[in-house]
């Protein structure tokens, strides 16, 4: 009875109501959305690289690091050199080492100069190691493996010629035109900058860049290499490496020692400690975004409010016909807080049906230019709670009006008033 | 006339410049190792913690003015005797104490003292841990800010069970709880 006439109530007013609703879909929509971003961004971030006990880059911060390596986000501050490279993964507590040689690029996507121990050991998300949806891994020079967006964005198959440019600019003018890849593989998408990624062996990163000269091609013209010379070829610097440690125990002791290398300056980090880090310096924006839109919400609810108070003159009648008719008072405030429940369950429910649906719009687009899977449901073991809270504070706000209405005198809006 | 004096006086400065240079260049080429300057902070020490199965370490490093109290070197016998003590205290790792149910036990130590450049003495000691149950390590506690007047905080990377995840501790907040 309350239910039908609250639903008509509501259906009269219409055009105030769905204002209404709008602003509070639109706020709910935000508080819902950021939540859900920064939960998934910490989860995407996090399952990134899993199994790694240490990077290892040239002298710079530890976020920095951690950014190129893995996030393939930023530049390397320097260069390290092969031969210490060599001399590291040779430590008798190193169980694995996968080296990476970072510069160059293939039509935005960039390309990580690696060996197969990269194919091998690389874990991601919960210790998942890679896996290969089409051929297998490079063995010699001048061929490639993509990953899964890679190969989807620029419909590549296997055995298609690819060209890479120096650089890691999405156009670049300085192509490595003479030395066409063959890709030979193609990995299963990982929901990791795995699946942006174009890998290829070192030597071949040294290949292409033979008889350049302070950073651009040599004058000439270029000598073809042949088989023996391809064999040959010796890397000479790396940007940077990950380490898997035998034993966990030693991680600081080798971090220790890394960081004071003697024959070049390097910096060691722990992939989970570097992102502690990185978190620990979002929160204050985190709290801060958080922060805004509890303020918008509040906003909203309180032009909620307003529009019912507004209405409460022109209602004033309608008011005094329930109460003539027999209606209690506190049916009265049953009567306009079951309003603003529904107003408020109404805007939720709209709210996550457009989140919903501009997650799963935008989710292809996050992953593609940022990296970063989203899922697109926007549901937390808290976020019942939260809404919960939500329509608490509805409905305590909604209190104000009802309170109002409640005590509203018959006689007032039954008087005929000149 | 004297456009060719400045030219000759151009052309000796540029001389010494690329002699200047290459000498230089030599310098770099020849040095094969570099010195390490290590952020030596008075107030602050850093600290890790690893625990793996039942094995743990525990590492601290410092500069020495954190623990000792001053950074000259002792002169007085009242000095010589602080540094000796405040030493002590650090070796036998009375300043932390690691959650009683664990049932763990100090089972080695180092101890090294790095003089660095004017005085700057680092203080590095680490200590191999054996627990009975690892599971039942929530918490370290450490009292090395009462112990240690001079130390404000101290910054805490620590990897339990491969999760790492770092902490800042102080007099007020001297306990680590160990998230896992």
């Amino acid at each position: 009875m309350l239910l039908k006439l609250a639903r008509q109530s509501l259906w009269h007013r219409r055009g105030t109501v769905l204002m209404t609703l709008l602003s509070l879909t639109i706020s709910i929509a935000l508080l819902l959305g950021i939540d859900h971003l920064r939960l998934e961004a910490k989860r995407s971030f996090t399952s990134t690289v899993s199994g790694t006990d240490l990077i290892v880059g040239a002298r710079s911060g530890q976020l920095n690091l951690l950014l190129y390596s893995v996030f393939r986000l930023g530049n390397a501050t320097n260069n390290i050199s092969y031969q210490h490279y060599q001399q590291l993964s040779s430590h008798p507590q190193v169980a694995w080492a996968i080296p990476m040689a970072l510069g160059d690029s293939h039509r935005g996507f960039r390309v990580i100069g690696t060996n197969g121990d990269y194919f091998r050991y690389f874990r991601y998300g919960q210790q998942q190691s890679l896996s290969f949806a089409k051929g297998e891994a490079f063995s010699t020079v001048y061929q490639v493996v993509l990953g899964a967006t890679v190969a989807e964005k620029l419909g590549y198959q296997l055995g298609d010629q690819i060209i890479l440019s120096h650089g890691v600019g999405a156009v670049s003018f300085t192509q490595h035109k003479d030395q066409p890849f063959a890709v030979v593989g193609i990995l299963a998408a990982t929901g990791t900058p795995v699946d942006q990624s174009v890998h290829v062996s070192l030597e071949s990163i040294e290949a292409i860049h033979l008889g350049w000269q302070g950073g651009a091609p040599g004058f000439g013209k270029k000598p073809k290499l042949n088989d023996t010379q391809l064999q040959q070829l010796e890397p000479k610097v790396l940007t940077a490496f990950m380490l898997g440690l035998k034993s966990k125990v030693a991680t600081f002791a080798i971090q220790r020692q890394i960081n004071e290398f003697k024959a070049e300056p390097l910096t060691a980090i722990l992939p989970g400690a570097a992102l502690a880090e990185l978190w620990q310096m979002l929160a204050m924006v985190e709290n801060m975004l958080l922060l805004v839109t509890l303020l918008v919400l509040i906003a909203a609810l309180i032009g909620m409010v307003t529009t019912l108070l507004a209405a409460m003159k022109e209602r004033q009648r309608e008011m005094a016909i329930l109460r003539a008719v027999g209606a209690r008072p506190w049916q009265l405030f049953c009567l306009i807080q079951l309003e603003v429940f529904c107003i408020s369950l109404a805007s939720i429910g709209s709210a996550l049906l457009l989140l919903c649906g501009s997650l799963a719009v935008l989710q292809p687009l996050l992953s593609s230019s940022y990296g970063l899977v989203i899922s697109w449901l926007p549901w937390h073991g808290h976020t019942a709670a939260l809404l919960a809270a939500l329509l608490a504070l509805a409905l305590l706000l909604g209190a104000i009006p009802s309170y109002l209405t409640y005590r509203q005198s018959l006689a007032q809006g039954l008087t005929v008033r000149l | 006339m004297n456009t060719n004096r400045s030219k000759k006086c151009w052309s000796g400065a540029l001389s010494i410049v690329v002699m200047a240079s290459m000498m230089l260049g030599a310098g770099l080429a020849q040095a094969q190792q570099h010195n390490e300057h290590g952020a030596h902070q008075h107030g602050k020490a850093s600290l890790t913690f690893v625990l793996d199965g039942n094995e743990a370490e525990l590492v601290l490093t410092t500069a020495a003015a954190n623990i000792v109290g001053f950074e000259h070197k002792a002169s007085t016998d009242a000095e010589k005797q602080q540094q000796q003590q405040q030493l002590e205290m650090l070796k036998s790792g009375s300043w932390f104490a690691l959650a009683e149910a664990a049932n763990c036990s100090i089972s080695g130590h180092n101890f090294r003292e790095e003089q660095g450049e004017a005085n700057h003495a680092d203080l590095y000691v680490d200590f191999q841990i054996l627990c009975q149950a690892p599971l039942k390590l929530s918490d370290i506690s450490f009292s090395l800010f009462s112990q240690s007047p001079a130390l404000e905080s101290i910054d805490v990377q620590y990897l339990v069970n491969g999760e790492a995840a770092v902490a800042e501790l102080s007099a007020k907040n001297a306990v680590l709880k160990l998230i896992r």
